[in-house]
C-alpha cells in the first residue's frame, strides 16, 4: 500500500457524505485519506440544507426535528462540537446541549367522524441518558426487549395521555376549589386503568420470558402469550365501546397489541432476517392481518406515522405506502430507543447547527470542499477488466461557477454572532458574479444547466476512491453508465421510491397562545392536508437578525404530489411553476384549516388577519398579498426528493459494502443501511458503513443499532 | 483536486479493502463477522427448546406472570371495597353532588367488576384462543380530512362536539331478501360494554300490526368502524317499518332506537 494519501472524491454534502467524511478524516487515520467534497451550488446539507435570508431569517428545506434515538448522528455532532470547542470556537458554535433542546410533547389531530378535528396530546416521559452516549452495558436491540418496553409505554400512555386538554387527574374548578365529582371520576378511571395495568403486567412478564428464554420458548408459552393478547383485545373492545373520550389511548393499545401478536405469530421474534421478514407487507395491511381494528388503522397515530415519513406513493394521499418491517423498526426505535428526550429541537437552522460546524471542523482537519461542482457522469471502463473487478474510471462535473482568482470559496456568513449558510451564493466571490445575478442563474436547480465549464477527473490521476452521496433521485441523472450495465442498480432506482415535498414558513407578530393555540410548543402531525405537519419554532427567532423581532415563526411541511408524467430536463420553468403552486396552496391553507388551531388569527368577519405576518416594515403589502413576504418552497429537484420505504423495496437496496465497483461506494438514506427511512439517522448510518467500506473503520459494532433486528 | 504522477493505470489502482461482508451482505452476517458481541448473541439464539432447565424456567416465569395478575386483581378488589364503603369521605361533599357521586361510585364499582371478570376469564381461558388464519387484509383508506377550500368560518372544530357521543352501527339482515336500515348510529354506552351486552327490544311494526322481530343481536366486527346489528327476519314476515329500543345491559338508559324497513 502506498504511503501517499489515498485520494477520496466525495460527491454531495448531505448527512450521509458528511458522516463518512467525518470518519475518514479522523486524526486516528493520520492523514491516510486526502478527501475532497464536491458540492453542487454554494452550500452543504442536501435535504438538510438551510440558509439565511432577509433579516437573517432561517429558511429550511422543510421541518427537521431530531428524534431521541438518532444515536449515531448525535454522537457525530457531539464529537464535532467538542472538537471545535477544543480549538477555541465554542463561542461560534457552542456546546451541543445549546444546539439541541429536549422536547417531549407531541400533538396529533384526528379527523372526527362528524367532520372537523379532535386534538390528542401526548407527553413522552424523559428517559435516562443522552442520545449519542455509549450504550449501557448489556443493552441490546431485540424484539423481546421491545415487547417488554411496549408495555412500559402502555402504562406511560395511560398515565400521561390527555385528550383535548383534559388529563386523567382531577381538574381544578373555575373558582379554584376542588371538584369532588371530578376527583371521584379520577379515582374511577384509576380503577379501570389499574385493570389494564394488571393485564399489561402479565404481558410484560411474558415478554421478559421471551427475552430471557430466547428460542427456548415452548409452544405452550407462545400460545399463552397469544391468548393474553386476544383477551386484552376483547377487553379493549369493551373499553372502546364506552370510552370515546380516551379513544386515542385504546387505538394505540390496539396497534400495540396487533404488533405484539404479529411478531409472535409470524415468527418474527427469532427470524434471522428480523423485521425484514415482514417488509414485503404494507404496514397497515400487516397490522390488519394481525387483528388491528379499522378504527385503529385510521387513528391519528397511524396517520401521523405516514405523514411524518411522507409515506404516500408519488405524493398521492390516496396511496399510503409504508413497509411493515421498516414502519415497525422506526416506530420501535422512536418510542423505545430514545434517550434523554423523545425529540430534540435544533437551536437554529439545520445548516447552522449541523453543517456549519461540520464544515468548520472538517476544513480544519484538512478536508477540501469544491463548491459549484455538479456531477454529470460516473464513468466506467468500456468493459470490466478480464478477470478483474469493475471500477469507476472517471467523474465528470459541470463547473457551475469559478471563484475569482481561483481562491477557495468561503461559504459561511455570520448572523447574530453565529456562523451560518446564506440562502443565496455570494456572487462577489465568483467570476462574472454580476452576470449570474442579472441572468438569474439558479445554481441549485436541476433544470438550470448553465455552467462556466466542465471538469473530468480520472482514476489514478485525480482520485483513487469515490463515495457517491447524492440523493437517490439524482442517481439516474449521473449514473447512466452504471444503470446501463448493472440490472441491480436499475432495480434500485425503480423500486426505492422517492417523493417531492413542499414547505412554508411564516413569521408572526403574535405568539400562538395569543392566536388561540392551547398548550406549549408542539410538533403537530396528522393535521389537515396538505400541510399535515407543523411546528411552532419560536425558539429559533432569537437566532435571527430582525430589527423588530417577531413573536414566533411556524414551519409547515408535507408531501407534494408528482405530475402524471415527470418533467423532462428541458422544462426549465418546472420548479417555478411548482413553487408558485406551493405559494398558492400555503396562502389558501392559512385561510382554511389554520382556523382550526389558531382561531384568534381570524377577524370577526372570518378573514385571516394577514397583518400578523411579520415583514420588518419593509413591505406595505396587505391582505393575502402579504404572504409573499414569507417563505415557501417546492422540493422537486431530483436530489431533494424524500426517500420512502415502500413494501418490498428493501430487496432492491444496495449496500455501501457492495464490491461490484472496487473503488466505489455509496452513502445515503436510499442504501441498505439497516435503517431504511428518509431521515438523518438512516443517512448517517449509511455514511458510517460507507466509511467502513473504504477504510475498515468504524467498527460495525460501534455503529449503534446496526445490529437492530 | 491535486494531480499526482505515478499512479495512473489499472494495475496501480487503489482498491477498497474487503469489508466485513463482501458483496451484497446481509447486515446480520456482516455484523456477526465483525462483532464478537453479535457472535455471542447468535450463539445464545442457537439454544433449543429441548433444554429441560429452560422449560422449567419458562414454566416458573409464566406462573410468576399469573401471580402478578392475581395480585393486581386482589389489590383492585381491596380498592373497590374501600370505594364501596365510602372511605373517600364523599359524605362531606355538598348535597347537590351526592347523586352524582353515588352514580360515579356505581360506575367505578362496575368498571372494576367488569375488569376483574375479564381477568378471571383470561386466567381460565388461557390457551384456548387460536390466532386467526392469514388472509388478504382489506385496509380502508384514511378518513378524509376537511377539504380546506370548502371550510367556512362557522365550521371551526375548535368548539367541542355537541350532544352525546355516538356509536356507528351497521345493520345486517339474515333471511330478508330486501330490507333497509334507518338507524346509522346509537348513543355510545357510558360503561365498558361488550357488543354481546347490547340488546334490542323486539322490533315492533310501526302500525302495531303483525308479529315483532325478536332475532336481533350485536357483534363487534373489526372490518367496520363501530358495531354490527344483525337482524334475523323470520320467513313470511310482513313488509313494513319495525323498531325497537336498544339498551346496554349495564346501563338502564337506552342507547337509541333501531329501525328497519322490510320491503
Amino acid at each position: 500500500m502506498t504511503k501517499e494519501p489515498i485520494r477520496v472524491a466525495v460527491i454531495g454534502g448531505g448527512c450521509a457524505s458528511m458522516a463518512a467524511v467525518w470518519e475518514l478524516s479522523r486524526p486516528e487515520h493520520d492523514g491516510r485519506y486526502a478527501i475532497t467534497v464536491f458540492q453542487e451550488g454554494w452550500r452543504l446539507g442536501g435535504k438538510g440544507a438551510s440558509g439565511r435570508g432577509a433579516n437573517g431569517r432561517i429558511e429550511e428545506h422543510g421541518l427537521h426535528i431530531w428524534l431521541g434515538f438518532y444515536d449515531n448522528a448525535f454522537r457525530m455532532m457531539r464529537e464535532c462540537h467538542a472538537e471545535l470547542e477544543g480549538q477555541g470556537l465554542a463561542g461560534l458554535f457552542g456546546d451541543w446541549r445549546e444546539a439541541w433542546t429536549p422536547e417531549n410533547d407531541v400533538a396529533l389531530f384526528s379527523a372526527a367522524e362528524d367532520g372537523g378535528f379532535q386534538r390528542w396530546d401526548a407527553h413522552m416521559p424523559p428517559r435516562p441518558g443522552l442520545p449519542g452516549d455509549p450504550l449501557p452495558e448489556g443493552a441490546v436491540f431485540s424484539l423481546p426487549y421491545y415487547m417488554a418496553k411496549a408495555f412500559d409505554l402502555f402504562r406511560a400512555l395511560v398515565l400521561d395521555t390527555t385528550v383535548d386538554g383534559r388529563g386523567l387527574g382531577p381538574q381544578p374548578s373555575p373558582d379554584g376549589s376542588a371538584d369532588v365529582s371530578g376527583a371521584v371520576a379520577y379515582l374511577a378511571r384509576l380503577g379501570a386503568f389499574a385493570g389494564a395495568a394488571a393485564l399489561a403486567e402479565g404481558l410484560g412478564v411474558l415478554a421478559t420470558l421471551l427475552g430471557s428464554a430466547s428460542r427456548a420458548l415452548d409452544a405452550g408459552a407462545l400460545a399463552s402469550a397469544e391468548a393474553i393478547c386476544a383477551r386484552l383485545r376483547l377487553w379493549l373492545e369493551d373499553r372502546w365501546l364506552a370510552d370515546d373520550q380516551h379513544r386515542f389511548l385504546w387505538e394505540v393499545a390496539d396497534l400495540t397489541l396487533a404488533t405484539m401478536w404479529g411478531l409472535i405469530r409470524n415468527g418474527v421474534m427469532f427470524d434471522p432476517a428480523g423485521l425484514d421478514a415482514i417488509d414485503d407487507y404494507e404496514c397497515r395491511e400487516w397490522l390488519r392481518m394481525n387483528g388491528a381494528s379499522v378504527r385503529a388503522l385510521q387513528s391519528p397515530f397511524m396517520r401521523g406515522l405516514y405523514d411524518l415519513s411522507m409515506g404516500y406513493e408519488d405524493g398521492d394521499l390516496e396511496r399510503p405506502r409504508l413497509s411493515a418491517g421498516q414502519g415497525l423498526r422506526g416506530t420501535l426505535r422512536t418510542f423505545f430507543g430514545y434517550r434523554g428526550a423523545f425529540m430534540w429541537r435544533m437551536r437554529a437552522g439545520m445548516g447552522d447547527v449541523v453543517f456549519a460546524p461540520l464544515y468548520e471542523a472538517l476544513t480544519r482537519r484538512g478536508v477540501r470542499f469544491e463548491f459549484f461542482h455538479r456531477l454529470t457522469n460516473v464513468g466506467l471502463p468500456p468493459k470490466p477488466p478480464r478477470g478483474g473487478s469493475d471500477h469507476v474510471r472517471s467523474l465528470t462535473f459541470d463547473v457551475q461557477a469559478r471563484t475569482r482568482g481561483g481562491a477557495a470559496y468561503a461559504p459561511l456568513v455570520t448572523v447574530a454572532g453565529r456562523a451560518c449558510w446564506p440562502s443565496a451564493p455570494d456572487l462577489a466571490q465568483l467570476e462574472d458574479g454580476e452576470r449570474l445575478a442579472a441572468e438569474g442563474w439558479n445554481l441549485e436547480s436541476h433544470w438550470d444547466r448553465r455552467r462556466a465549464g466542465e471538469n473530468t477527473l480520472e482514476v489514478g490521476r485525480d482520485f483513487d476512491l469515490v463515495l457517491l452521496g447524492v440523493g437517490l433521485g439524482a442517481v439516474p441523472h449521473v449514473c447512466g453508465e452504471i444503470l446501463a450495465r448493472d440490472a441491480r442498480w436499475r432495480r434500485m432506482v425503480q423500486d426505492v421510491k422517492t417523493v417531492a415535498s413542499q414547505a412554508f414558513q411564516v413569521w408572526l407578530t403574535e405568539d400562538l397562545e395569543a392566536l388561540g393555540w392551547r398548550g406549549p410548543a408542539y410538533i403537530t402531525g396528522a393535521f389537515a392536508k396538505p400541510f399535515d405537519t407543523w411546528c411552532d419554532m419560536a425558539h429559533v427567532v432569537p437566532e435571527e437578525a430582525w430589527s423588530g423581532r417577531p413573536r414566533t415563526s411556524v414551519y409547515f411541511c408535507a408531501v407534494l404530489r408528482d405530475p402524471p408524467e415527470p418533467p423532462n430536463d428541458g422544462d426549465t420553468g418546472y420548479p417555478a411553476r411548482r413553487t408558485q403552486e406551493v405559494h398558492d396552496t400555503a396562502q389558501a391553507f392559512l385561510q382554511g384549516p389554520v382556523r382550526e388551531v389558531w382561531p384568534s388569527a381570524f377577524d370577526v368577519s372570518g378573514e385571516f388577519r394577514w397583518e400578523i405576518l411579520a415583514d420588518d416594515g419593509a413591505s406595505l403589502l396587505s391582505g393575502p398579498e402579504r404572504f409573499s413576504t414569507q417563505y415557501w418552497r417546492a422540493n422537486v429537484n431530483p436530489s431533494d426528493r424524500y426517500v420512502i420505504h415502500a413494501p418490498g423495496s428493501w430487496r432492491s437496496r444496495i449496500s455501501p459494502f457492495d464490491m461490484t465497483y472496487d473503488n466505489f461506494t455509496i452513502a445515503g438514506d436510499w442504501t441498505d443501511s439497516g435503517f431504511h427511512s428518509g431521515c438523518v439517522e438512516g443517512a448517517v448510518m449509511s455514511g458510517l458503513l460507507a466509511a467502513h467500506a473504504l477504510s475498515g473503520s468504524p467498527k460495525l459494532e460501534d455503529i449503534i443499532a446496526y445490529d437492530h433486528p | 483536486m491535486t494531480i499526482r504522477k505515478g499512479k495512473a493505470g489499472d494495475g496501480g489502482r487503489v482498491r477498497r479493502p474487503m469489508a466485513g461482508a463482501g458483496r451484497g451482505p446481509n447486515r446480520a452476517s456482516a455484523a456477526a463477522a465483525a462483532s464478537p458481541a453479535k457472535t455471542t448473541a447468535a450463539a445464545a439464539k442457537a439454544k433449543t427448546s429441548n433444554d429441560p432447565k429452560v422449560s422449567d424456567a419458562v414454566a416458573h416465569a409464566v406462573k410468576m406472570g399469573y401471580d402478578v395478575i392475581t395480585e393486581n386483581i386482589r389489590q383492585g378488589r381491596e380498592a373497590a371495597e374501600k370505594f364501596r364503603q365510602g372511605e373517600y369521605r364523599l359524605r362531606d361533599a355538598p348535597g347537590d353532588l351526592e347523586v352524582a357521586s353515588l352514580r360515579l361510585l356505581r360506575l367505578a364499582r362496575e368498571l372494576s367488576t367488569t375488569t376483574f371478570d375479564v381477568c378471571e376469564r383470561l386466567l381460565k381461558e388461557l390457551g384456548e384462543q387460536r390466532p386467526p388464519q392469514d388472509r388478504t387484509a382489506e385496509v380502508p383508506k384514511f378518513r378524509d380530512t376537511i377539504p380546506f377550500a370548502t371550510l367556512q368560518p362557522s365550521q371551526s372544530a375548535s368548539a367541542a362536539p355537541q350532544g352525546p357521543p355516538s356509536l356507528k352501527v351497521t345493520v345486517r339482515f339474515e333471511g330478508a331478501p330486501k330490507a333497509l336500515a334507518h338507524t346509522e348510529a346509537l348513543i355510545r354506552p357510558r360503561l365498558p360494554t361488550a357488543a354481546s351486552g347490547i340488546t334490542a327490544a323486539p322490533l315492533a311494526p310501526s302500525g302495531g300490526q303483525g308479529a315483532p322481530i325478536t332475532g336481533v343481536r350485536f357483534e363487534m366486527d373489526a372490518s367496520v368502524d363501530g358495531i354490527v346489528a344483525i337482524v334475523s327476519v323470520p320467513k313470511g314476515q310482513a313488509p313494513g317499518v319495525y323498531s325497537g329500543i336498544v339498551h346496554a345491559q349495564v346501563d338502564p338508559l337506552p342507547l337509541g332506537l333501531l329501525t328497519i324497513e322490510l320491503l
